[in-house]
């Protein structure tokens, strides 16, 4: 098991989480993405299109959480004092399942960074949940989290749910389709195309174009291809399709020419299809990776932008 | 590799036989084979005027059409309950003709061809009075509808999910619907995807001379709007002796059964693979329209003859394809342009 960003003064394991003081406490965490895979309204047989998304689950990021319910408190205190969505998150729970009303501390912890379109919000509200869940004894499914995660903000993540290969619809986290049980191995090298960030819910929604949404489709094809068939060069190429569309609406700085870049050392390029960052994929079976990488990460310095995160996926995720 | 299988029992048969298999026939070449591929613009430009309202209570479907696009509106017409009325030449009397009587339709056939332009223009003359005669008529245009080529779109969604990155497509040319249209599409996905058509001696759709095409089934005396000529990289002309050889060939060595055009396009997609190096040969897909049922005297009765041809002959212009295996390198122009070369 990771070890938790933040150490709990009591062991939280689940066996042991109270003591004869009626204080309770869980820990609970959630990783983060880098954007995602594909996005838009997909063609899904017998319902027409479907707002659904493909998101790109990234150890590197992640929010923890440590709940701990303190019987003498008189409310819940959460830190950072910003997390208010977690607190209220939490008191949604309680409410919904006969739970005492929540008092005591919750801290947050995270490295994802704010509104780039990763989702920090909806990892610290899933991760606060899950403690919340732990120190009261009352597990939650997936879909149930999802629930209570969507309430407490208008759109969310799909990681919430779980980091297995899936679409999810983009409005609250359903399961779509499940492509099978883990994404192909990729590295990422990570760059924000942005400074300052973007508030990834005030933007206009997008009106796609015919043309559009049947590249969407092919990226979708391919998209099953790759998890099916373990083809990180297939997903590489449904990432760009996706990206190269939102590009239209969601312009990132110098697009162009990350995705000359991507063509020509990597497989493709991906970005937070509401957000800033954009990710360069490689193959980790590519002889020459070594040299594409350094290339790439000369070429995005000379640009103007930092890497952010270097990244890789290659391990089976469990929900 | 079958990882896994979904099992369902199909409405009917349209839904059932609509979407070709898709078979690998060793090495980098894949057939994607229709049990009768014309099914499926016929299927789409229905479903859609029926969706539209323009296909109506007393709508009588009306085209023309010289065989398997007739039979392709027949199934889907009778599973729909819509009258169908086709006109067409002597070529499609036999068993396409009883077929599609069986399912209701009315075949018109025309015993006439037009000076110029054929029985093509014959059958578009006499479209015209059909369709007055009618109070309501619908026709699916097959040879101007863009719907005939955007019918195609879910075949590449079916290619790119069970085959990823497509190099090369190879395919019969008629309509000019499958070709352009599967083209484009794969195109979306893989940009560099080469298109090879496959035509006949005696049809004008790539700037060679008209004249009687003893090979049906491609080509085709008229230029139809949905044919896209700068999709095009490369373009052969096949004779019917050497469909004929190409198909028998097919089936001998890997037990498919499908018709003259078919083979065809299997033979040109082998030459082309040829000349690739084992690392760059990618893939190539082969369309394959239809089955070889209506073929089955010509197929059975042929000899090879020992003047074949075993390597297409590269021309410089279209107008000087002979009667034999040729190619061209079409690179992707308009027709105008080839014509002005």
């Amino acid at each position: 098991m990771k070890t938790p960003l933040i150490s709990a003064p009591y062991d939280v394991g689940q066996e042991e989480n109270s003591d004869q003081s009626g204080r309770k406490i869980g820990f609970g965490e959630c990783i983060g993405h880098h954007g995602e895979i594909l996005q838009g309204p997909v063609a899904q047989f017998g319902q027409g299109r479907v707002d659904a998304l493909v998101t790109l689950p990234v150890q590197e990021y992640s929010s923890s959480a440590i709940y701990e319910h303190l019987p003498e408190a008189d409310e819940l205190t959460v830190l950072p004092w910003y997390c208010t969505k977690a607190v209220a998150a939490v008191r949604v729970m309680c409410a919904e399942f006969g739970l005492p009303e929540p008092r005591g501390l919750l801290r947050i912890e995270s490295n994802i960074p704010v509104a780039k379109g990763m989702g920090s919000s909806t990892s610290d509200v899933v991760a606060a949940l899950k403690a919340a869940a732990r120190a009261y004894d009352c597990p939650l499914s997936n879909d149930q989290l999802a629930k209570l995660a969507v309430r407490s903000e208008r759109a969310s993540d799909a990681t919430m749910f779980s980091s297995l290969p899936a679409l999810f619809t983009h409005r609250n986290g359903e399961l779509v389709e499940l492509f099978g049980p883990r994404l192909p191995a990729v590295r990422i090298i990570g760059l924000d195309t942005a400074a300052d960030g973007i508030d990834t819910l005030a933007l206009a929604p997008i009106q796609y174009s015919d043309s559009d949404l049947y590249s969407l489709d092919c990226a979708l094809s391919l998209m099953r291809h790759a998890v099916k068939y373990d083809s990180v060069s297939a997903m590489g190429r449904a990432a760009t399709i996706s990206s190269t569309v939102n590009q239209q609406y969601r312009p990132k700085a110098h697009f162009a020419k990350l995705l000359q870049l991507a063509e020509q050392f990597g497989v493709g390029i991906q970005v937070a299809h509401s957000g800033t960052v954009a990710g360069i994929l490689f193959d980790p079976a590519d002889p020459a990776i070594s040299a594409a990488m350094a290339s790439v990460r000369e070429s995005i310095s000379d640009l103007g932008f930092e890497i952010t995160k270097e990244m890789s996926l290659g391990m089976e995720f469990g929900a | 590799m079958n990882t896994q299988q979904v099992h369902i029992a199909f409405a009917d048969i349209s839904h059932a036989t609509v979407m070709p298999k898709l078979v690998h026939l060793g090495e980098d070449i894949y057939a994607v084979k229709f049990t009768l591929m014309k099914q499926l613009p016929a299927r789409h430009i229905i479903d859609k005027a029926l969706a539209d309202g323009r296909i109506g209570p007393d709508t009588v479907v009306v085209e023309t059409t010289s065989g398997t696009f007739g039979l392709g509106l027949a199934i889907e017409c009778k599973l729909h309950g819509i009258p169908l009325h086709l006109i067409s030449d002597p070529v499609i009397e036999g068993p396409t003709a009883d077929r599609i009587r069986d399912l209701g339709a009315t075949v018109d056939v025309v015993r006439e061809p037009a000076e110029i332009g054929g029985f093509q223009a014959s059958r578009l003359a006499r479209l015209d009075e059909v369709m007055r005669s009618y109070p309501s008529t619908f026709c699916p245009r097959q040879y101007d509808n863009p719907e005939n080529p955007a019918a195609y779109t879910p075949v590449a969604e079916q290619v790119l999910e069970a085959l990823g990155q497509i190099d090369h497509i190879v395919g019969p040319v008629g309509s000019g619907g499958s070709m352009s249209g599967l083209t484009r599409a794969l195109r979306r996905a893989y940009p560099k995807t080469t298109a090879t058509a496959v035509d006949t001696a005696g049809s004008v759709l790539f700037a060679a001379k008209g004249g009687p095409r003893k090979l049906r089934g491609l080509g085709n005396g008229l230029i139809p709007g949905n044919l896209d000529h700068a999709v095009f990289d490369t373009v052969h002309w096949v004779s019917e002796a050497e469909a004929l050889s190409a198909t028998r060939a097919l089936h001998s060595n890997h037990a498919l059964y499908v018709g003259l055009t078919s083979g065809a396009a299997h033979k040109v997609a082998l030459w082309e693979s040829k000349q690739r190096s084992g690392k760059s040969k990618g893939k190539t897909l082969v369309i394959m329209p239809d089955e070889a049922h209506r073929y089955e005297q010509q197929l059975w009765g042929h000899h090879d003859s020992d003047s074949a041809r075993t390597e297409p002959l590269l021309v410089n212009h279209p107008q000087e394809i002979d009667e034999q295996w040729c190619r061209f390198d079409w690179n992707r122009q308009s027709l105008a342009e080839a014509n002005n070369d």
